[in-house]
């Protein structure tokens, strides 16, 4: 009965719960799904991780390639970051051509991660062989807040990104892997975390599950590094300043915690 | 078809209205009365406790009902309308008419007399047989049935025989709201053509022609008529004079002086407009 | 429309055509600087029975970059145009329907995603859409000497630290859309936010000059007008 009221009178559903200060999952209004990080999740890859935000799973991989740098960068590698949605993580997405919701996380995946690292250090033999990183992340259950999942899984991969050894041959000048030389951790300059929260009616609901984004009137992502400075910020909601402020507010403690985890699961592995 | 001419400096055919526009032009989300006891219509919408504007237009008062009118107005459809339109689709059991307005209107099957002028219950070898009363492509005239109330999708009826598909003939599309209102629409003028004025916009011009008897050939004199009558239409309507049918046979004799093809001059178009206009106000239709 | 904004804030002089599509129920181009975006709006017009929404209708975009080819970022500013429409215009107000967006950028010297608000607002009155508010985007950057600028070429977006682009509506002056990309701090980011207010207030005044101008134009309309009689004028607003 409940159910038949949930798919009849969704936002109804939702505003009954908020009467209460509770959300229909059980969590308080400010609170969060339980996240979890697993790093080398994927151990063909330099780097990986697997980001679990309540039933949203998100994988992130990071393969490196050799190929010839640009003219105007010879000695800068490549970072290719590209999000998929596949069919099987939702039935909202159809097979065949990209769904347009993937490319757009690609494209805010991509700004997130311009300026992460010093390309220059991707390079390999200067002006002609630098090493391109494809980042794949691919969302294995779309329970909502993908965006904040993938981000913090791309993260925790680029954070754990070992890059092999390489040797040149001496006869052909080709670059091959030296499995027995020593690895070289990717360095990052920063650490981006996104946190996103929905509006519906007048309250911002932090973390919002797939009911919950479906009938958002907007939503707020904020993008914030481990030097608390804001690397991006995506809003599509109608925000009075104070509440911009105190969102802001609330994304630098989230991000903070998130931080902590991340960098504790980095430590052990 | 469009003439490309240097830019010149349009004049105003009808009598300025000398007033002030600028107090009552308003954009979306003005507030235009504080005062709750008005009525609120197209354009305007209650927000909090004022009734602010959703178009960007003039505010438009009668009486107690407030509306704003905005610049572009699709053609909004009232019952017992004459609408010309052109067939869209043929679906089961009803077709789609284009008629200019936002969604294609309805001509249902059972709306139709058929040939014959007897009304009956449809067969299925009517419904099969549907594509040979009207198939994509044709212009029909009809008049309106009802309106939706949620889409505004027209339903369309043919429940007479002055009603029907139309010859050979030309369609012309002005602005819906430059048809002035009447009894009649179909106008069986003078010089050997008939016009029927659309209240949707659409003027169809083309010759005689009844229910029953075939179409004569065209002749050279009967193209020129129609073509005259079709860019006076377009003159009157370019400079926004109202149409109807003693306004365009004045234009029409106005039009004698000059050859047909002048008429697409914006020179001439604009003399024949304003003559018009002021021998029909002296006339005071 | 520059006189009221504070010294430190230049932005480039803004120009906008309307109605200048002539098959689209509304259309408008605006022009800031080196920049020129065109937009053209169909609707409510007919949709697809798999597509259409029994509540509200449903906002269709396309955008093609000044380019020709089709990169990533056209699907971006495809879900930026769709995001605002749908927070302004009144959905509801025609259930089963389709409201067709298409953008077209003519050139590109910076604070394109501003301009392109700015064409769609302009569009989206031209085509006499119901909507809550009007809105106007603003483009600011942030340079390397911590200074803000406002409308920034293409050449000064590369060089700046940040880039933000706000869009404010206009009845409670909230912002309702914002993109911001680069490093800056939180303070910072509430600054820009602020400051950039100025900005949109003007815009607005330019829509109304806009509109304006149109509606004396255009000969249909001072057909609906009927004439007005003083002494029978509304209360004024406040």
């Amino acid at each position: 009965m409940a159910d038949d009221f949930k798919i009849a009178q969704p936002k109804q559903y939702q505003r009954l719960f908020l009467k209460d200060e509770i959300r229909p999952d059980g969590r308080a209004l400010t609170g969060c799904r339980e996240v979890k990080i697993h790093v080398n999740a994927v151990s063909s890859a330099l780097g990986s991780a697997m980001v679990c935000y309540g039933n949203t799973r998100v994988i992130a991989g990071i393969k490196g390639r050799f190929a010839e740098p640009t003219i105007n960068n010879p000695n800068s590698g490549y970072l290719i970051p590209n999000m998929i949605l596949p069919m099987t993580c939702n039935t909202k997405y159809r097979p065949g051509y990209p769904d347009d919701a993937g490319v757009a996380m690609s494209n805010k995946l991509n700004t997130l991660i311009t300026d992460i690292t010093d390309l220059m250090e991707l390079c390999v033999v200067p002006g002609k062989v630098v090493w391109s990183l494809n980042l794949d992340v691919v969302c294995i259950n779309d329970d909502g807040n993908v965006l904040d999942a993938a981000v913090l899984a791309l993260s925790a991969a680029l954070n754990n990104t070992w890059l092999p050894a390489t040797r040149v041959m001496e006869e052909t000048g080709r670059v091959l892997v030296d499995p027995e030389g020593e690895r070289s951790r990717l360095e990052l300059k920063f650490i981006p975390i996104a946190v996103t929260l929905s509006v519906f009616d007048d309250k911002t609901l932090p973390d919002p599950s797939e009911d919950e984004e479906n009938i958002q009137s907007g939503s707020v992502t904020c993008c914030i590094d481990d030097q608390s400075k804001i690397r991006a910020m995506w809003s599509s909601a109608n925000l009075s300043d104070d509440v911009i402020s105190a969102a802001l507010v609330y994304v630098q403690k989230r991000a903070s915690v998130l931080l902590s985890v991340l960098r504790k699961v980095s430590k052990t592995s | 078809m469009d003439i490309v001419r240097a830019p010149y400096k349009r004049t105003r055919v009808i009598a300025s209205q000398g007033e002030d526009l600028e107090q009552h032009i308003v954009t979306p989300g003005d507030v235009i009365t504080q005062n709750l006891d008005f009525m609120k219509s197209h354009g305007t919408a209650l927000s909090h406790d004022h009734i602010c504007a959703t178009v960007a237009g003039a505010v438009y008062k009668v009486d107690k009902l407030v509306s704003v009118k905005g610049v572009n107005n699709r053609y909004r459809g009232e019952i017992g309308d004459v609408v010309v339109g052109r067939i869209t689709e043929v679906q089961q059991k009803k077709w789609k008419v284009d008629a200019g307005s936002r969604l294609d209107s309805q001509l249902q099957l059972t709306s139709v007399y058929l040939p014959g002028n007897i009304s009956r219950r449809k067969t299925l070898n009517d419904e099969l047989m549907m594509r040979e009363y009207f198939t994509e492509g044709d212009l029909v005239v009809a008049e309106v049935a009802d309106v939706g109330n949620v889409d505004g999708m027209l339903k369309l009826h043919m429940r007479s025989n002055k009603y029907g598909k139309l010859p050979e003939g030309v369609l012309i599309k002005v602005p819906s709201v430059l048809i002035k209102r009447s009894k009649l629409h179909f106008h069986r003028l003078p010089c050997n053509a008939t016009v029927i004025l659309g209240n949707n916009g659409f003027v169809w011009v083309g010759p005689h022609f009844s229910p029953d008897q075939p179409i004569e050939p065209f002749t050279l004199n009967s193209r020129e008529t129609i073509a005259r009558l079709c860019n006076v239409i377009k003159a009157l309507a370019a400079y926004g004079v109202q149409l109807f049918d003693t306004i365009i046979l004045t234009a029409y004799d106005i039009s004698m002086k000059y050859k047909v093809k002048e008429l697409l001059n914006a020179e001439v178009m604009e003399h024949v407009a304003q003559e018009s206009y002021e021998h029909s106000l002296h006339q005071n239709l | 429309m520059l006189g009221t904004l504070e010294n430190s804030i230049r932005v480039r002089p803004i120009s906008s055509e309307l109605s200048i599509l002539g098959n689209c129920d509304g259309s408008a181009r605006v022009k800031q600087g080196n920049s020129s975006v065109m937009v053209g709006i169909w609707g409510p017009v007919e949709v697809k029975q798999s597509k259409e929404d029994p509540e509200k209708c449903v906002i269709e975009t396309t955008v093609k970059g000044a380019t020709g080819q089709g990169s990533p970022l056209d699907k971006m500013y495809e879900e930026a145009v769709r995001q605002t429409c749908e927070q302004v215009v009144i959905t509801s107000a025609h259930p089963r329907t389709c409201i067709q967006v298409i953008v077209q950028v003519e050139s590109e010297d910076g604070a394109i995603l501003a301009v392109m608000k700015n064409a769609l607002c302009l569009a989206l009155m031209d085509a006499g859409l119901p909507m809550r508010s009007m809105f106007a985007g603003v483009s600011c950057a942030q340079q390397e000497n911590e200074e803000l600028m406002w409308d920034p070429t293409a050449e000064e977006e590369e060089e700046s630290t940040a880039q933000y682009t706000f869009v404010y509506e206009n009845s409670r002056n909230n912002v309702i859309y914002v993109h911001c990309t680069g490093e800056s701090t939180v303070e910072q980011y509430m600054l820009a936010l602020q400051k950039s207010r100025q900005v949109a207030t003007e815009v607005f005044g330019f829509y109304r000059e806009s509109f304006e101008k149109l509606l004396r134009k255009d000969v249909k309309f001072q057909m609906l007008l009927p004439p007005i009689i003083k002494g029978e004028i509304l209360e004024e607003p406040e």
